[in-house]
């Protein structure tokens, strides 16, 4: 199953992805609304920006807390789902997810959360250092080692 | 850190890309198509007009400072106190896939049931007072698999035994 | 900007010495283009008095590349400017529901500026005297009801340079001069609001199409863009010295108009006609035909009467 992966150490905390987010599932500029949120850490402690994004869990945390029982994991492709007929916004979901993935919609009244742009994440898309990549975790898991690798030798362009 | 931390060291001179590890790995594992707890990576990359292809095996190290451990939401990540090998609690997992993130070597591996598996070093094997099976398998001898110290006397052991051959050879010119 | 009429814009014209803040609302086109029409006219009879304006353009903010860019504009007995930078100080006024800031007289008392609920009020900066760019900035986010706001300040401790956010130097003395003699500290700005998008689907596939347009390979790792190649995003961070350095019209600029847009094009952006690209941005945002010779014009203008 393909989720968001994100390469953190490429991350610049830029906020392209937030940005771009919002246009394209609220139709307007909102970054405190994009399914993407990104989390600036300022000290040089935390080595990497972090962002709030559904991870598509395999036990999510959300779909024991909805109190309307309206989210769902797809068996085939394992993506979470949210039949937001039915919400009411409490924010249970949101409380519970250790991310704080899911956001509150003021157009639609509704929590919303990624669901990759229905197969063309457009995050993907724009993030200049292609930090995001819509991929199998096994993919995921190649590329990191390979990364390793490359700094081991010194590489000195990354090759993703 | 763990008071014997047991780490492990690959001799990457001696690496040939074999995979003989990673099959043994998936062997003593049972491991079905997909997750692959050790890797053997292909670096094609140029230095000084030079075209250079490694093959670097990528292992979990067993990190003294685990970021795994301390990135899971859910405490399913720990570290056994006696020897510091990371081990995941499947119980726990809820798949959220945080530690791969937070892994700067891509080691946890997700299967089937979506939750998080890994390499154990082999801790059924090492608790027998035998190798881990990549360690067993490589018929080159590059993956030994011990405390801090062990390793570290070891490696120094064979820079010397290699210097001791140098200057022997020197002494007969 | 909370407000539905997608072309509303909100001045704030700040009085240091009265301390009084008033809010004009305007419609787009009549205040003009990135605010310096209304700013020219509401600073007119102020000759005599340093004024500073922090303007931002009609695309700051709405992520498409380079509308990290906002600008200042600062008038005093001998001297004018008019100054384009990267920074998210724009893009949070603009979240925080103010387009633009007129700001002008003297604090009796060090103060600082915060912007946000769509309103801008005067705040006493007293306590912050004694700390260093760091501490100030940390205690400003800490003020501020926003989590992600940004900072835009000057200690003397710290070298009596601009910092936004930590670590962004604007190396502007003039800029910096003015918020001296005002006896201003700093501008804090941050919000939850939305940027109205005319046609939201054509901006998107604009966007992705220019940001596909990547100028020299990825480098990394990096961490605050010191491996980011390509300078045309939201990002105020493509510098890899952390300095962000406004940039200042001459008489010869050709980058003029896609500026005045919102847009901040790097040199090693590889389009060759930036002004179009900005139109057609401009175009999907506002719904109105704009062209790169409209924009040009309306640019060529705005300098005759700026500086």
């Amino acid at each position: 199953m393909k989720i968001i992966s994100i390469q953190r150490d490429k991350c610049t905390g830029c906020g392209i992805c937030q940005a771009m987010c919002a246009v394209a599932s609220c139709g307007r500029a909102c970054p405190s609304e994009s399914r993407i949120r990104l989390r600036r850490q300022w000290d040089s402690e935390t080595p990497f920006h972090d962002v709030a994004i559904c991870r598509h869990c395999a036990e999510p945390a959300c779909l024991t807390a909805c109190l309307m029982d309206i989210i769902s994991k797809n068996p085939a492709t394992g993506h979470v789902a949210r039949d937001t007929d039915k919400c009411f916004g409490c924010a249970a979901c949101a409380v519970m997810c250790p991310f704080g993935a899911p956001v509150y919609d003021t157009e639609t009244h509704k929590m919303a959360t990624c669901d990759f742009c229905g197969g063309d994440p457009v995050c993907v898309k724009v993030c200049p250092h292609s930090a995001i990549k819509y991929e199998e975790p096994s993919e995921a898991a190649v590329s990191r080692r390979s990364r390793q690798a490359e700094r081991f030798y010194e590489v000195e362009e990354a090759r993703l | 850190m763990a008071k014997k931390q047991i780490t492990i060291y690959v001799d990457t001179r001696r690496c040939m890309n074999c995979r003989s590890c990673e099959i043994a790995c998936k062997l003593e594992n049972n491991l079905p198509a997909g997750p692959r707890y050790t890797m053997v990576t292909e670096t094609e990359y140029t230095k000084d007009g030079v075209d250079k292809c490694e093959f670097l095996p990528v292992p979990c190290m067993h990190c003294g400072d685990a970021p795994c451990m301390h990135a899971c939401p859910t405490g399913a990540i720990s570290k056994r106190v006696k020897d510091g090998v990371v081990l995941v609690n499947q119980a726990k997992c809820i798949g959220c896939r945080e530690c791969l993130w937070s892994c700067p070597f891509g080691v946890p591996q997700f299967g089937a049931n979506g939750r998080m598996s890994k390499c154990t070093l082999c801790a059924h094997r090492l608790d027998d007072g035998m190798k881990p099976a990549c360690a067993q398998a490589c018929p080159a001898e590059a993956i030994s698999v011990g405390t801090v110290e062990e390793i570290s006397a070891a490696i120094r052991e064979r820079y010397a035994a290699s210097s001791r051959k140098k200057i022997a050879a020197h002494a007969m010119d | 900007m909370s407000s539905t009429e997608k072309s509303a814009v909100r001045i704030a014209v700040i009085d240091l010495s009265k301390q009084r803040v008033k809010l004009l609302e305007a419609v787009w086109p009549d205040c003009g283009f990135g605010g310096y029409e209304a700013a020219l006219s509401v600073t007119g009879g102020l000759r005599s008095r340093p004024v500073l304006c922090v303007l931002t353009g009609p695309l700051t903010g709405t992520g498409a590349p380079g509308s990290g860019c906002y600008g200042f504009m600062w008038r005093e007995k001998t001297r004018s400017g008019l100054a384009f930078t990267e920074g998210r100080l724009g893009p949070m006024m603009k979240f925080a529901g103010i387009n633009h800031l007129i700001i002008h007289g003297h604090a009796e008392t060090p103060v600082y500026l915060s912007v946000e609920g769509e309103s801008a009020s005067i705040c006493d900066a007293a306590g912050l005297q004694d700390m260093d760019i760091a501490q100030m900035t940390d205690f400003l986010y800490a003020q501020s009801d926003y989590g992600d706001a940004s900072v835009l300040a000057f200690t003397e401790k710290s070298g009596g340079v601009l910092v936004e956010d930590y670590r962004f130097e604007h190396h502007s003395a003039e800029i910096r001069d003015i918020f001296e003699s005002m006896n201003l500290k700093a501008v804090v700005a941050g919000g939850a609001g939305s940027i109205p998008i005319g046609r939201p689907k054509e901006f998107l596939k604009e966007c992705i199409g220019l940001y596909s347009h990547k100028p020299a390979p990825e480098k990394g790792p990096g961490r605050y863009g010191d491996g980011a190649a390509t300078g045309f995003y939201l990002s105020p961070w493509r510098k890899a010295d952390g300095k962000i350095e406004p940039v200042n019209i001459t008489d010869n600029d050709e980058s003029l108009a896609p500026k005045l847009a919102g847009l901040f094009w790097d040199e090693a952006f590889p389009l060759p006609d930036a002004a179009s690209y900005a139109a057609k941005l401009l175009s999907c945002v506002l719904s109105e035909k704009w062209d790169a010779k409209k924009l040009e014009t309306t640019a060529k203008r705005i300098h005759a009467k700026a500086v």
